[in-house]
Formats: structure tokens, sequence, C-alpha cells
């Protein structure tokens, strides 16, 4: 998915219609046609130039209620870095007590987003 | 004397239950699956037929034995604690068939079959409402049961091994082993274990074995297919209902098992040899079984009320009749095979039978032990008892107020039960299939889909084993692979 | 018997707001849940899409869950867990009180209430349900089931992955399967649409390349004792499958997500009404059983939901309806009937006192572009640009709107073409 010189196709999420938006960029400039709303420009303007998501997965618990505790990212980061969190999560353990919202990784992979727990784990 | 019993399936575990009678006798039962009765006994309509239906001049022990064993159950349940019931069968009889009728009132009376009465619609239809319409008479048989096949595999086994029966799962016999024209052992997965009497009751193997010692005949394996509805649905019957029997087989039943399900089946649908482990069920035989029953049914439960579909493959004896020998040549070698309907019903005169027979041929003395208990008590479930049975129950355990399985109100102390006897029994491998048919969890209307994931993690920690290794019904068949992350961490080939 | 203002059946977000909406009014409510902990499906949802609507904030289900149970813990309502109520009774000569039988470690428990609210959610279709034949063999599961194991238990099922279905939980879950390092070789839909929200479409299957089958159903399980594959064949418009289109799809894990079905069992028992187009209780305006006085349904239970903020919503409106009952009493009430016209695939509620406002909701059968949602004989019309079998629509009718019909005769409730 380079950023220059390729025409997509994305399908806008921002309301139920789902518009079906061409994107185009070519010299750094973006090209969209489908959209039928400013919601819909900008949607299409950040998937095509610099998509994000929240990464979402687990990590592994020690002394805990349960063996994992769910995760996410505070904020969206780039698409392509979602995987990478995941992969390194792979290796991450932490001991019990972990509480609601607790920062498990600070600034991961440099994105500027912190990895916090999104369930409590009880120490057993 | 060492005897050796190859197949826990309802004959071999009703033949285990009289071998543990004897003093004499050190008695051993194989089965090359990792739990009893996974053979032809799991996939079975559970019908104690009476006896009308077998003709002495054709098939002279499936007569006799029929008759004998349909007595012999009602006190085989009652000593062994087997849920089971006498509803009662009704064979509908539809214009132009009436002779035919008349030919299973002979039957009765030859076999000496209690109560069977040729009945017209009105009377047919006061017995039992849901009957098609287009039924002119029935053929009345009163002695009739309806048992659960598994209910009763594990109830004799678990009988037999507190009598002193040695149970080895997971241990496939490959070949029976002769020297000096006698018997004197057999070769398994698990090496060469010492015998003086092997009894082959192998089911759909039984002629695999039989052919170790040069006995040369073909078992046809015979698929039959069921499906099985939610104990809610409705209309049930409240008596067995079957169409007139074939050469083939007796015909697709509408029967409520013991458990309160409407049970429909069995297609018969014969496979070519080597496919006899097909227990695959395919959109044909279900469609057959819905249409075959809406003839015998004036209604059936839509079809949302289905809770599964499932299989099984019967042995098809070359001639029509069992094949039951104690052969002197190779000495110690009895054949119990082809062991088709009425074999459920049939298994505990079989039985006595087979010991008749090696009292005789091998001219044993056999004295029965002082400590045989024919006594076996089932697990104590809550389902369907009154408030002070359940009361007393959870103040002894309060585990049993635990609800594991909400379909089927089943108890975490139930499933701790279950998993106790499976251990008791001495099984190698502890799967959720035999957590399943002991308890009745996962046995309801989901599947499993709301509690297997509970019951998995009791038995990995009864086990002490991950969770993921938890097995489903086999040796191979794993809850998952690892943890969550062992792809990405590499562990194992993706 | 120890009585309770209200008896709540599940302790998931619908259970538990009306447990607290009904303490914030001042009664006394219990609520049974049957599992380990209260919080329900959301604990295993580690996904976001909740509380968009409810909290104006993009939530996990597990972090919209705990914020109820926080409040639930703070405002002291009282719950039962590991307790599973087995049995509701009417005992004419104890009117208005029901009996609710409850199995718990503590014992055998009766307990009596004018009121109860049945929030026991819904279950899973299993593979049975859509026909696949062959085998019974391992490495099958249902969406829940997986979601359980992976996110809650942390094992993963398996490494090559089938989805049956494309509602929102196989959507989840494919992205869940892909993310751990699983091969999701298919999403396979028999409808020609898919089944789940455009936002999943897009984040879980086109985000991670996994393919979406339209128009294919899987009919049968192949392999020895684990699955090794399945075959899907194409079907006609009619979902009857055409003859030579099937082909086979190699797997080690098939993930059942045909879609949840309302967990009234225990309901159907009582020989409460149901509507066979939602399989779910026939209910009024104000949630309460058309047959039983006294009974609310909400959640899942009352109708399968796509977003946690609807089921919160029902719970609360419960809440509304038990305190109405508690302080007032037992009042007669007329019904405008709801009848559903072209491509309205069901409507809750099945009936309209019209004596308040009212909430409904309501899924279509097929996607329609540019249309007009119509009550004839309110002559009301809302516009929709597109309407969805996948995304469930709710809408508020006044008081003063229902006024006209005055709790009599019938609604006729269509889409139209602009």
């Amino acid at each position: 998915m380079s950023l220059d010189g390729s025409k997509r196709k994305l399908t806008c999420i921002v309301c139920p219609i789902g518009c079906v938006i061409e994107v185009n960029v070519s010299e750094g400039i973006l090209e969209a046609s489908g959209y039928r709303c400013g919601r819909g420009l900008d949607y299409a303007r950040q998937e095509a130039i610099d998509p994000r998501r929240i990464a979402i997965t687990v990590v592994r618990v020690r002394g805990g209620d349960t063996p994992i505790a769910p995760v996410k990212t505070d904020r969206p980061i780039p698409k392509k870095l979602v995987r990478e969190v995941a992969k390194l999560a792979a290796y991450m353990e932490f001991e019990a007590p972990i509480e609601l919202g607790q920062i498990l990784v600070e600034d991961i992979l440099g994105t500027g987003a912190n990895l916090v727990a999104t369930r409590p784990v009880r120490r057993i | 004397m060492r005897i050796l019993i190859v197949g826990a399936g309802i004959v071999g575990a009703s033949i285990a239950r009289i071998a543990s009678m004897y003093r004499s006798l050190e008695v051993y039962l194989l089965d090359r699956e990792v739990d009893v009765g996974w053979g032809a006994s799991k996939a079975n309509t559970g019908i104690l037929h009476p006896g009308h239906e077998e003709d002495p001049s054709l098939y002279p022990l499936r007569a006799k034995l029929c008759v004998e064993g349909n007595r012999l159950w009602r006190i085989w349940a009652r000593d062994l604690d087997i849920p089971v019931k006498f509803p009662g069968e009704l064979m509908l009889i539809f214009e132009g068939y009436e002779n035919e009728a008349r030919g299973y009132i002979d039957l009765a009376r030859v076999n000496g079959v209690p109560g069977v009465r040729l009945i017209y619609r009105d009377e047919a239809e006061r017995l039992e409402p849901l009957i098609s319409r287009e039924a002119v008479a029935a053929v009345w048989a009163p002695t009739a049961g309806v048992i659960s096949p598994m209910d009763a595999v594990i109830a004799l086994v678990e009988n037999a091994v507190s009598n002193g029966v040695k149970l080895l799962t997971e241990t496939e016999v490959r070949r029976v082993v002769v020297s000096d024209g006698r018997v004197s052992g057999v070769e398994t997965s698990i090496g060469f274990i010492e015998a003086d009497i092997v009894v082959n009751a192998a089911g759909i193997h039984a002629d695999e074995v039989a052919r170790t010692i040069g006995l040369d005949y073909r078992l046809k394996p015979r698929k039959g297919e069921y499906i099985l509805f939610d104990s809610f649905a409705d209309p049930k019957p409240r008596r067995i209902i079957h169409p007139t029997p074939t050469p083939i087989s007796k015909g697709v039943y509408v029967v409520e098992t013991v458990d309160g399900n409407l049970l429909i089946g069995p297609t018969a649908e014969d496979l070519p040899y080597h496919f006899k482990d097909d227990t695959s069920t395919s959109i044909e035989g279900l469609s057959r079984l819905l249409s075959e029953a809406s003839k015998l049914v004036e209604k059936l439960p839509p079809r949302d009320r289905i809770v599964k579909f499932f299989a099984g493959v019967r042995p098809e004896p070359p001639h029509g009749d069992w094949i039951i020998e104690a052969y002197t040549d190779p000495w110690g070698f009895v054949d119990v095979a082809g062991i088709r309907s009425p074999g459920l019903t049939a298994a505990p005169a079989i039985a006595l039978h087979v010991f008749d027979l090696i009292r005789e041929k091998y001219d044993l003395k056999l004295e029965v032990k002082s400590s045989w208990d024919p006594r076996r008590k089932g697990i104590a479930r809550i389902k369907d008892k009154p408030p002070s049975y359940v009361k007393k129950l959870i103040e002894k355990d309060s585990r049993y107020g635990s609800i594991v399985c909400w379909c089927n109100v089943v108890s975490e102390a139930e499933i701790l039960e279950a998993l106790r006897r499976m251990k008791s029994i001495g099984l190698k491998t502890i799967t959720l299939d035999g957590v399943k048919f002991r308890s009745k969890a996962m046995y309801g209307f989901c599947q499993g889909s709301f509690c297997r994931a509970k019951i998995a993690f009791l038995i990995s920690k009864i086990e002490g084993i991950p969770l993921w290794k938890v097995k489903i019904n086999s040796v191979e068949t794993n809850l998952g692979i690892g943890d969550v992350k062992c792809l990405l961490r590499g562990e194992v080939d993706g | 018997m120890v009585r309770y203002d209200a008896i709540i059946v599940g302790g998931g977000p619908a259970g538990l707001s009306a447990a607290l909406n009904l303490k914030m009014n001042g009664f006394n409510p219990l609520v049974i849940e049957s599992g380990d902990r209260i919080g329900g499906v959301p604990i295993q949802c580690i996904h976001t899409g909740f509380g968009l609507h409810y909290l104006g904030e993009d939530l996990t289900g597990t972090e919209f869950i705990y914020r109820l149970i926080e409040r639930v813990e703070d405002q002291g309502v009282e719950y039962k867990v590991r307790s599973h109520v087995f049995r509701v009774r009417y005992p004419r000569t104890k009117y208005p009180y029901k009996i609710v039988e409850v199995l718990s470690p503590e014992g055998f428990l009766e307990l009596e209430a004018p009121a109860i609210v049945y929030t026991a959610g819904a279950r899973e279709k299993t593979i049975f349900e859509i026909g696949v034949t062959g085998r019974r063999l391992s490495g099958v599961y249902t969406a829940g089931e997986a979601q359980a194991y992976m996110d809650v238990y942390g094992i993963l099922p398996g490494s090559r992955v089938v989805i049956v279905g494309s509602g929102d939980v196989g959507l989840i879950m494919a992205r869940r399967f892909a993310l751990e390092g699983a091969s999701v070789e298919a999403v396979v839909e028999m409808m020609p649409w898919p089944g789940g929200l455009t936002r999943n479409i897009v984040q879980c299957l086109l985000d991670y390349d996994i393919p979406l089958l339209l128009g294919r159903m899987v009919v049968r399980l192949e392999g020895k004792r684990r699955v090794e594959g399945v075959i899907t064949v194409r079907v006609d418009e009619d979902m009857k499958p055409i003859p030579g289109s099937e082909e086979f799809i190699e797997c080690d894990t098939v993930v059942v997500s045909a879609g949840l079905t309302p967990n009234i069992r225990l309901l159907e028992e009582l020989g409460l009404a149901v509507d066979p187009s939602t399989r779910g209780p026939v209910v009024d305006d104000y949630l309460e059983s058309i047959t039983h006085q006294g009974l609310f349904i909400a959640g899942n239970a009352l109708v399968v939901n796509d977003l946690v903020d609807y089921v919160v919503e029902q719970g609360e409106s419960t809440a509304e309806s038990v305190s109405m009952l508690l302080s007032e009493g037992v009042k007669p009430r007329s019904y405008t009937r709801i009848v559903r016209g072209d491509n309205v695939r069901f409507i809750v509620p099945q009936y309209l006192s019209c004596e308040r406002d009212a909430v409904i909701y309501m899924r279509v059968m097929k996607p329609e572009y540019d249309v007009k949602l119509c009550f004839k004989e309110l002559s009301l019309e809302f516009r929709y640009p597109v309407v969805r079998p996948s995304e469930m629509l709710r809408l508020k009718l006044s008081r003063r709107d229902l006024d006209k019909l005055k709790g009599s005769g019938s609604l006729t409730v269509e889409v139209k073409r602009v």
C-alpha cells in the first residue's frame, strides 16, 4: 500500500451508509471521490495517508485469578504496527494484581501510546 | 484361569459382569478406545425389543435371547441403577400390510412374548394419539422398553470393575495368539497379554479379530443415522412407534428417550467394507429420517428443536443370525460376533448363554464368589428431583448447588463424581466426552457452548494438566494447541 | 420465604442496569447469576465498540462492564453468584408474588417477588442447527466459546480457522485469531450480504486480508478425529445448495458464528408467548410479557441486540416499569398490535399501550437504499439512506404520536422505497 500513485477503494465506517470512497494519492496530494459528507472525507484522508488503529490483544499474567489480561493501546497507533504489538505482547508477562487502566508498557514501539490493561486481575 | 474380553461395548461389558461373578476367573476387559461403549453401543436407538419380530426358524439365537434379555433387563437395570422405562411399542400397520401383522402375532406366541396383540386404529390412537392417521392398525407389544445404551455400558463396567475385572482402555488387539492348539493370549498395541480364554466381542471389528485365528467371515458395516430433538420439543410420543420391519432393518423409530428427548432413527445404509469407521452424518440420511418419521406420526416438532444428529455403524453378520460359539480348536476362543439388533436387548442373555457355552465346552466348574455384589449405584443427580432430596445433597456437598451445565441442570459435584468414576474404573485418559456421557453435561440444547470451557477447566485442575491439553474424545484431540500466544512465539507450527 | 421487590435473573449488562436503577429508585432487587462472577458476556469482550451511545465513549466490553460492576458494588446492589434459577412459579394463592427456585451452594432457595426481570441473555446456535453434517470431530467451537478460551482462559483453540457465518461475533473472532498468529482461511456466509456491522467487515476482515465468501454455505466437515477441512457449496436465492459447486477449504478449526437466540427455556416452561420472528418473548412497551403479569424481559433474552447500549437501555426501561408496578400496582391496559409489513423482519415490542413514549427496536430482512420507514396508521415516516439486516434500528415514538391509536387496533410498520 504505497503512499504515492496508488488508487484504492475503501469503505467508510463513520455511518451506516458505508460509502465506497475511491482514493488516490499522487505527489503527496489526496484525491477522493464517492463520499457523501465531510466526515467521510476526513475518514478517507486518514485511512489513505496514515491509517491508525487501537491495538487490542492480551498479555500473560502470573499469580492472578486469570492467566491473561486483555490490553489495548490508549490511543490509535499506525495500523502496520498493530501486529508488532501483538507479537511483542507474546513475550510479556506481568505479576498480579493488575488494575483496570494500569499502564503496563509506556510509549510502546515509540508510538507515544501506552499499553493499558482493560480488565482487572486479582491476586490469588 | 484368565479370561480376556475384547471389546467393552454392551455385549463385552455384559459378559464381563457375568465373568466377574466367578471365583476362579481373572477377568480382563479390553477396548481400543479411550472409554467404554464407543463403538456401535454409542449410537443405538436404545430399544428393549419384546422379541416378536424375531423368527426362530431363521434366527433362533436372536429370538430366544431377545425375549430372555428383555426380561433380564428389568432386574439388571434395577440392580445397576440404570434408568429404564417400559412404555410399550406400536408397530404401525398401513393399508395392505394386515397379513404381515398377523405374522408377528404368531411369532409372539411362538417366542413366548407376553401381551402382544393386533389392535385397530381407535385403540392404537388411545394408546398413542400421535400416530399417523394413515395407520389402520397396530401390533401392540407392551413389554417394549427404552434404555440409554451408554448409561448401561457404563453401569455394567463399573459393576464389573468393582467385582474385580481389570479394564484396559486404549488397548487394541492385533491378533489372538494360539500355541499347541490352545489360546495363549493376545498381541495388543501395548504388548502381549496372556489369557486362557479370549472372548471376541469386538463389534464391527470382530471379524478382523476372528480372522487372526483363521476364521473367515465378513461383517457388513451398516450405518444408522439419528436425529435427536430437545426434551422440550413438542409433540413427543409416549409409546415407541415404528413401522413393520424389513429384512434389512427394523425401520425408523420415533421414541422418547429415558432422558426425555425425542429420538428418530436409525437409517440403514450398507457401507463398503473399508468404510466401517465412517460415522459421518449426511443430508440425505437426515432428510430420509424426517420423511420416514413423518409417515409414522401426525406431527414432528419444528426443525429448530433439533439438538443434534449422529450416526453409528453396526455389524451385520453374513447370514443374519448371531455368531456365538466357543471353540475347542483352538481351545479357548469364544466368538460373539455380528450382534446386530436386538443385540442391546439380548445382551444380558447373551452373556449368560456365553457362560453356558464356556462351562459346557471347556468343562469348567465355576463357583460364584461370595463377595460378588450385583449392585451398583449411579451418580446422584439433582435434575428433576424433589426439593427435599436436593437440599440434602447440597448440605452434604455444597458443590451440588453449583450448577455448571445450565441446559441439563448438572452440578459441579456431579462432574467431579463423573471424573472420579472414570478414574476408578481405570481409564488412562480423561476426555470431555467421557464426562458428558456420565454427567449429562454438554448434552443439552447448547451442546456445551456455555459449559464446556468450565468443565475443561475443572478437568485441567484435577488432572494437573494445562487447559489446552484437555482431551475432547481421544488421545490426539486436544482442546487447544497451546496458550493464546504460542503461535506468535513460534512454539507451534502454524 | 425471603422476599425481594424484584428478582433479576442474570447478572450481565441488562440485569445489572435494571438492578442499579431499581436500587436508585429506592427498591430492593436481587440479582441472581449462574456464573462465577457478575458481568455476563462483556467480561470476555476485549474489543471496543461498547458505550458509544450510552456513555459517549468507545470502550472495550471489559471496560464498559466494569463501570457497571463498580456502580453495583458502590450502591450495594445485592447479588448472588454461582446461583442458578431453574424454575419460576406463579402460584395463584400467592398473587401477585411469583416464586423463583434457585440452586446455589447455599442450598435450594425459594425466593418471592412481585416482579421478575429476566435478563439471561442469548445462547449461540450450534453446528447442528445450521445443518452441517459429517463426523463428530474435535476442533469445532462456537464463536463465544472460542472467545472465552482465548480472552478469559488464555488458550489458542487452533491454527487454521474457518469461520461459519459473518455475524459480528465471528468477525471479531476472525480478527482475534489472525492477530494471534493463526491463519483465518475464510469467513463463509450463506446470505448474499454480510451479517455483521460494516465497521467490523472493514476492521476485522479487510484489515487482515481475510476472505469473505458470500452466498456460500458450509455443508460438511471432513477429518478423522480432529477437523481437517470443510466442504462449502454455493447457494441460490432460496438458500438451496447448487450441485457441482462444492469446494474444500483445509483447516484445523471451525468457529461457528451462526447467530444467537434468546435463552428463554425457563420462560417457555412457564408457557410464555414467544414471537417466532425474534425467538424471544412477546412484550408490550413496558417490556412486560403479554401473557405473564410481572415478568419483564430485557437484553438479548428479549431480542438479539447489536449494541450493549441498547441492552442497557432495555434494562433501565424494565427498572422503570417495575418501579411503576411497585408504586402504583397492576393497572389494566389495552393494546395496539404491531403488524410487520414489507421488509420488516421483527419489531420489539410487539404491543403498544400508547400510554407513554415507546422505544422501538427492529431489523429489516434485506438491505435497501433510500427508504422510508412508515408507521402507517400514524402517518409517520422516517427516512434512511440505507437499512441493513446487520444494523438494528432504534427509534422513539412519543406519547403524542401514539395517542391517535388509543391502545387499540393495529399499527403496520413497513419499509418503502422513497
